[in-house]
């Protein structure tokens, strides 16, 4: 009781004294907080709406048989009859329609009579419509074949009811459809957030063109079923090519393969955190030093040296947990914006899906977890002031009375520790991923950021010591400044530390991202160099099930104007556990007019001769690195003449995706699968042709076949826009740690005002003006800044080689050619130094406003 | 020789000797010496002191600045160790008592009056008064606290804070806060020496008479010599000696 009530006295009534020192710390910690939970809320509404889409439409099978980027003949079906006694048998057709809102969706042809064990769809009435199916309306579904069963959130956005016809794209084509039923947004109609139609089998079998073929079988077992045996009896009786998967599996890849886009995502979000609970030490450390007398004074009557540390301790995890509350509310409001971000990103980069944010229960979970980072956060970096409130004897500080000096630190122990991190570092940066995680690397910049940490003393007086030489030729404010920042700098290096972490973070990141730009572009225009290029119309991003018809392609392809059209067919095979394009390209077209970039330096007809006719695959960068494969390696794939070994005759760069694609030569593709259509067209002009020209003959020519042709230029900017775009919230989360950063500077310099208030009152009655003493606090906040801005870069470099060599090769699989995007840089910094020189306001204003008699009367 | 002899006699005061043997002593030091570093230099602040302070005896210490006045307080009140010798507070032992013992014979027995003061400036006056019991886990020592604060002619300003107070009640809240426990020794090092004359006469007659009544003994560092008549010895130290 007794010190609760000395907590609230002497710590409580102090914060609240300060309110606008307690409001910035409070403020820094939420900022970091929140950006935490925003991300993990994204995460989990945008990226979990994903995996838990496929559950939704997995159902509850116990079993999926698939081909592996194979259709499964219809008469599977029939030779699995032994199955229906352990169970529930439901094929499945899958594939991607447009919708005339040019909404790219997934749609399930699914078995009427069969899929009912498996999924729910519950009708406007709320009846489970399958359970229910009159005859009439199962023969209305059936003997009209292109009906869809829409969910209502869609059906609404469409403005279509029960007996409306749409018109939908499924490859290069048009398709008539009629809503056979709307289904309320729950069971399998909830999945991708209702951005989704069924159809019934039959009817999607014509619709896709795969007529006699499946996409998948579900099995669900009945009681007393032995799924091991089932499981062993089908491993036995289906060829190598058909994989048997459980649902779990399924969920599990697509995880695996968003993991370190979450991971890399994650770990950014902690950086604002991280300079939040610098700016918390920040806060304690100031206090501890301000009043030591005081705490003197509270040990001579008889507090205990711990008591008293404790009581320190108890007011950094609370303004932990305070900034964590902030936080969690703040987090909530950035998280709309975060998973528009998020959503956008993973769906241009890995499942092509739109994907609607899940509206989910709060996980309380995480929030408890937020809390509990912040109390312990706050608790870790109050812990040092803490001990330091009470390291010095009580009889020295009184010795001293008021006229505390402060020490000029001798920080020999932090240089040599942080000089042994350097090295300790780059040994970490060398390490393996683990579990396809640049683990190594992550500690290795957590290394690099705490070396820089405790050197940075030692760099700011060497900077100092430099500005000093000069400093006869500077104003008396600038001296002032100076000799203030000189004096002060065991208080100022914590300000300037997480600064430079902040400047750090967005130089090496800004680097990162400025060298992929760089190296994408010029792996543009390297590669990209067919005149037009074309694909069906239906075809959403990472969409291989929507292919153009061999018709159009030979219209296409035999059009004046056209020198050449190289054609790319790709499809989804699962390979080393992770989702990968296994694809044919014209290597002879693309020997003769385009261009690949090879890791061994070969040229593309040199690589292509070797391939052509050949069973030799070339495989990109990502999957090279992620999984392992070199040149020269065999690899095993599915075609419909079983697993054939193929031998990897190069690896080539790739930046379109960090997938994974594997490309053999399109005649062999056409011999092994049989499938004359093609994904998408490089299209290749006679020389002096006008691309826009011919791109209208070719729409013309097309009569009715729906395909999107893009000129050159137009698809470098589209993929330089997605760019940008998928790197949007790595800025967001940069700018939160730079105001972190600056709320810190504002605090520190606020504090150290107000601690010099007597100092200040002195030059007052010197003859300083109020106009001197602004600028002087002005130019003490435009130094601290500058120190933690050239601090910043320096760290941010070395950052930047990490990221490159190591967190984006390991994360992603690219390699990246570094550029130092020094536009950016200095636009960007400067911006940090303004904003460094705003944050000097409120000390210049409390400077400015000392009055020097009250002043000097309470020293 | 180095132990301190007390004066023959001092106006007023019945001989030191015999108000020891009348009241029995409060604190005792044998041999006592303790040196510290400063800017890499050894100071030997305190050069082996034999002392005896009675019960409600007022002892002033003078001696100009660095003769080792405070440390020799800070001895004496439990706040630091001695390099040699012994501190004896009544029946116990400072000069070895483990921390947490220290701890709580400042909170029971032991005074503090400081030249600057030292009030908490996030407590009210009453509060800060307050402060030692609430230390010692005291909760029902509001009506002693207002009685003190009324003795020291603060009763008007019990919810003031100490930023609000003049140099003199900063001090005399001081005073009030040293003697809030009853102790049995109050130790004051320089309490004038912040304030003007008539302030100082005051908060000396103050610290006197409050002393008188609860009987403790008091040790008073100054510098100067209208603050050492109020003491009924005073000692001079010098080169870390005691002198009378």
């Amino acid at each position: 009781m007794k010190w609760i009530l000395l907590f609230h006295r002497y710590i409580l009534r102090d914060l609240w004294s300060k309110p606008v020192r307690t409001l910035l710390t409070i403020s820094g910690v939420a900022l970091g907080m929140s950006v935490v939970w925003a991300v993990h809320l994204s995460n989990q509404r945008s990226i979990g709406s994903f995996t838990e889409s496929l559950e939704l439409i997995n159902g509850q099978a116990d079993f999926q048989i698939r081909g592996n980027g194979l259709a499964l003949p219809e008469d599977l079906l029939e030779e699995l009859s032994w199955l229906w006694q352990e169970g529930e048998l439901s094929a499945v057709i899958e594939g991607r329609i447009k919708l005339p809102n040019r909404l790219s969706v997934p749609a399930y042809g699914i078995d009427l009579l069969a899929d009912a064990p498996f999924r729910r769809y519950v009708a406007g009435d709320g009846r489970e419509i399958l359970e229910h199916l009159t005859e009439a309306d199962f023969l209305g579904l059936l003997s009209q074949p292109n009906q869809l069963l829409l969910p209502e959130g869609l059906a609404r956005q469409l403005g279509v009811g029960s007996g409306d016809r749409i018109e939908v794209l499924i490859g290069d084509r048009q398709v008539p459809f009629q809503v056979g039923a709307v289904v309320r947004q729950t069971g399998a109609a909830e999945a991708f957030g209702g951005n989704l139609v069924f159809l019934d089998i039959a009817s999607a079998q014509v619709a896709f063109e795969r007529l006699g073929r499946l996409d998948r079988i579900d099995v669900l077992l009945g009681e007393g079923a032995n799924p091991e045996m089932v499981r062993r009896r089908l491993e036995e009786q289906l060829p190598e090519t058909v994989a048997l998967w459980r649902p779990q599996d399924l969920t599990a890849q697509s995880r695996r393969m968003l993991r370190a886009f979450r991971f890399n995502l994650g770990a950014l979000s902690y950086l604002a955190l991280i300079v939040g609970v610098i700016l918390v030490y920040n806060t304690l450390n100031i206090a501890v030093v301000r009043r030591q007398s005081e705490i003197a004074a509270l040990r001579t009557l008889g507090a205990g040296r711990w008591s008293i540390a404790g009581m320190f301790l108890v007011e950094a995890m609370g303004l932990g947990l305070a900034g964590a509350v902030v936080g969690l509310l703040l987090g909530g409001v950035l998280a709309q914006g975060a998973e528009l971000l998020v959503g956008r990103t993973v769906e241009t980069l890995y499942t092509g899906i739109d994907l609607v944010p899940l509206e989910r229960p709060a996980d309380w979970q995480f929030a408890a977890f937020v809390l509990l980072l912040g109390t312990v956060l706050g608790g870790v970096s109050g812990s040092y002031p803490a001990w330091r409130a009470t390291a010095r004897a009580p009889v020295e500080v009184l010795r001293e009375g008021f006229l505390l000096i402060p020490r000029r630190k001798d920080y020999r122990w932090q240089t040599a520790l942080g000089s042994a991190l350097l090295p300790l570092a780059a040994l970490l940066s060398l390490a393996s991923p683990v579990a396809g995680l640049p683990l190594g690397g992550y500690l290795a910049a957590l290394l690099l950021m705490a070396s820089f940490a405790l050197l940075a003393p030692l760099m700011a007086r060497l900077i100092l010591s430099v500005m000093a030489r000069w400093q006869s030729r500077a104003s008396v404010e600038a001296r002032l400044a100076l000799q203030s920042v000189r004096g002060g700098l065991s208080r100022l290096v914590v300000a300037m530390v997480s600064l430079m972490i902040a400047v750090a973070m967005l130089v090496g990141v800004a680097s990162m991202v400025g060298s992929f730009r760089q190296t994408v572009q010029t792996w543009l225009d390297q590669t990209l160099v067919a005149d037009l290029y074309a694909r069906a119309a239906a075809a959403g991003s990472n969409d291989w099930t929507n292919p153009m018809s061999s018709q159009s392609v030979q219209k296409l392809a035999s059009a004046p104007g056209v020198e050449a059209v190289g054609r790319f067919r790709g499809r989804q095979i699962s390979f080393g556990g992770l989702p990968v394009t296994l694809a044919g390209g014209e290597f002879e077209v693309l020997a003769r007019y385009g261009r690949l970039l090879f890791y061994d330096g070969r040229s593309t007809p040199e690589v292509a001769a070797a391939l052509i006719g050949s069973r030799k695959v070339i495989v990109s960068e990502p999957l090279a690195l992620r999984q392992q494969v070199a040149a020269g390696d065999r690899i095993w794939l599915p075609t419909p003449r079983g697993s054939l070994d193929f031998q990897v005759e190069a690896v080539y760069y790739d930046y379109s995706s960090d997938r994974g694609v594997i490309v053999m030569d399109y005649g062999t593709y056409q011999r092994l699968f049989d499938d004359p259509t093609a994904s998408s067209l490089s299209i290749y002009l006679r020389s002096g042709q006008d691309p826009e020209t011919v791109r209208q003959e070719l729409l013309a020519r097309l009569e009715g076949a729906q395909i999107q042709i893009t000129a050159n230029r137009q698809l470098r900017r589209q993929a330089l826009r997605i760019f940008d775009q998928t790197f949007q919230v790595t800025y967001a989360l940069e700018v939160i740690a730079i105001l972190v950063a600056v709320l810190g500077i504002t605090n520190t310099l606020g504090a150290l005002i107000l601690e010099r208030q007597g100092e200040v009152a002195l030059l007052r009655f010197l003859g300083a003006d109020r106009r001197q003493l602004r600028r002087m606090a002005l130019f003490e906040s435009g130094l601290t800044g500058l120190l933690g801005i050239v601090a910043g870069i320096a760290l941010g470099l070395l950052l930047a080689l990490l990221l490159i060599y190591v967190i984006n090769r390991q994360s992603f699989g690219w390699t990246l050619q570094p550029e130092l995007p020094l536009l950016t840089l200095a636009g960007a910094c400067s911006l940090v130094f303004l904003s460094t020189l705003v944050a000097g306001f409120y000390p210049a204003v409390l400077a400015a406003t000392t009055d020097p008699i009250r002043s000097l009367r309470a020293e | 020789m180095r132990v301190a002899r007390p004066p023959a006699l001092l106006p007023g005061c019945l001989h030191p000797c015999a108000t020891i043997s009348l009241m029995g002593v409060v604190l005792t030091l044998k041999g006592v010496e303790k040196a510290y570093g400063l800017n890499g230099q050894r100071v030997e602040a305190v050069c082996g002191i034999d002392l005896e302070v009675a019960a409600g005896e007022f002892l002033a210490i003078m001696g100009p600045s660095g003769c080792g006045k405070s440390t020799l307080l800070h001895l004496m009140g439990g706040m630091d160790r001695p390099d040699r010798g012994e501190i004896w507070l009544d029946e116990l032992p400072l000069h070895r008592l483990p921390e947490e013992q220290l701890i709580r014979v400042r909170r029971r027995s032991i005074g503090f009056v400081f030249q600057f003061f030292y009030l908490l400036p996030t407590m009210t006056v009453q509060e800060n008064v307050e402060l030692p019991l609430l230390l010692a886990g005291i909760q029902d020592g509001g009506p002693r606290v207002r009685r003190l604060l009324e003795r020291v002619g603060l009763a008007h300003r019990l919810d003031a804070f100490p930023t609000t107070l003049s140099g003199g009640e900063m001090q005399r809240a001081a005073l009030a806060r040293a003697l809030v426990q009853r102790p049995r020794l109050v130790i004051a090092d320089e309490p004038t020496g912040n304030l003007d004359s008539e302030n100082g006469r005051r908060v000396l007659a103050l610290l006197q008479s409050l002393a008188e009544e609860h009987g403790s003994a008091v040790i008073m560092a100054t510098h100067s010599n209208e603050a050492a008549v109020v003491a009924s010895r005073v000692l001079h130290m010098k080169d870390g000696l005691l002198s009378p």
